[in-house]
């Protein structure tokens, strides 16, 4: 349960670092840069990030098997389709944009697959990097047990 | 180091007693191999019944409530339970991967990542494994990250 707390914790720092990113950019676009905004709008970043980050806790799955790399993958691919219409349909909902405004629905469409780039770039260069460190000891491991 | 053997009186229990200043990795796997015996596995397939050493295996994994033991080439069905193997196996060489696998970390050949915190473990004989986020840190430990 901790372990699983902790990796919602991790995750949600994450995704909301992400989405105050796009929400900075989004604003500076189309309001400008002395636009005045409410303090609702770090609530509504926190409410995305927090509906966003919930469905992470099924990649740690308590089946039995794991699932493959490809089998991962799409599970990635549903997370992603959920994303979309979490932050498209809580963005309407928080009046962010008009679905009659295409060009900052296409914006934010953009903005919704950067951030999920730059999460899943950051998770995966922290996992090479554990990864590389983990090859480099089973290496010395196995050197060690040779001599 | 010097081994001294004593004859016991009649009657008195077999006794080994080991005096070092500290216990090393050496010492510890002899400990460990003293405590297990000389462990083998009985490993079942088409042609008959196989005794094999725990480090031939390269993986056991639990496919639809069956234990199996992976091999270089071959997979033997075994009778014991997953778990049983966690106290049966050397613990130096051989940990829990996920639910369904126990790996022997002398066949990993590397480990790359396998998306959502999991690592993918390429072995040896070029099979390939999940190790799931759960177990992770208990490889990094073994590995003294």
């Amino acid at each position: 349960m901790a372990e699983k707390l902790k990796m919602l914790m991790d995750i949600f720092g994450k995704i909301t670092f992400g989405v105050l990113m796009a929400a900075a950019v989004f604003i500076s676009v189309f309001e400008g840069f002395d636009a005045q905004i409410s303090v609702k709008i770090l609530w509504q970043i926190l409410a995305v990030s927090a509906v966003c980050s919930v469905p992470v806790l099924m990649f740690d799955s308590d089946a039995s098997k794991e699932l493959s790399k490809k089998g991962m993958f799409a599970r990635q691919l549903l997370y992603f389709i959920f994303v979309n219409i979490v932050v498209l349909g809580l963005g309407k909902l928080f009046e962010w944009f008009s679905f009659q405004n295409f060009s900052m629905v296409l914006f934010m469409e953009v903005l919704i697959i950067a951030v999920y780039a730059v999460v899943n770039i950051i998770c995966y260069l922290s996992d090479r990097a554990d990864a590389q460190s983990m090859n480099k000891k089973l290496l010395e491991m196995k050197k060690n047990k040779k001599e | 180091m010097k081994i001294t053997i004593l004859d016991t009186i009649p009657g008195e229990e077999d006794e080994i007693i080991i005096k070092c200043q500290n216990l090393s990795e050496d010492i510890q796997n002899l400990l460990q191999k003293l405590k297990q015996g000389n462990t083998k596995i009985a490993g079942h397939n088409e042609n008959g019944i196989h005794l094999l050493e725990p480090d031939e295996v390269y993986y056991f994994e639990t496919v639809d409530n069956k234990v199996f033991a992976c091999c270089k080439k071959e997979v033997y069905e075994v009778r014991e339970k997953l778990y049983t193997f966690e106290g049966m196996l050397p613990v130096e060489s051989f940990m829990r991967a996920s639910k369904s696998a126990i790996l022997n970390l002398n066949k990993v050949k590397s480990l790359s990542p396998a998306f959502g915190g999991r690592f993918e473990a390429v072995l040896d004989n070029g099979e390939k494994t999940i190790i799931s986020r759960q177990y992770v840190p208990v490889l990094k430990e073994r590995l003294g990250l």
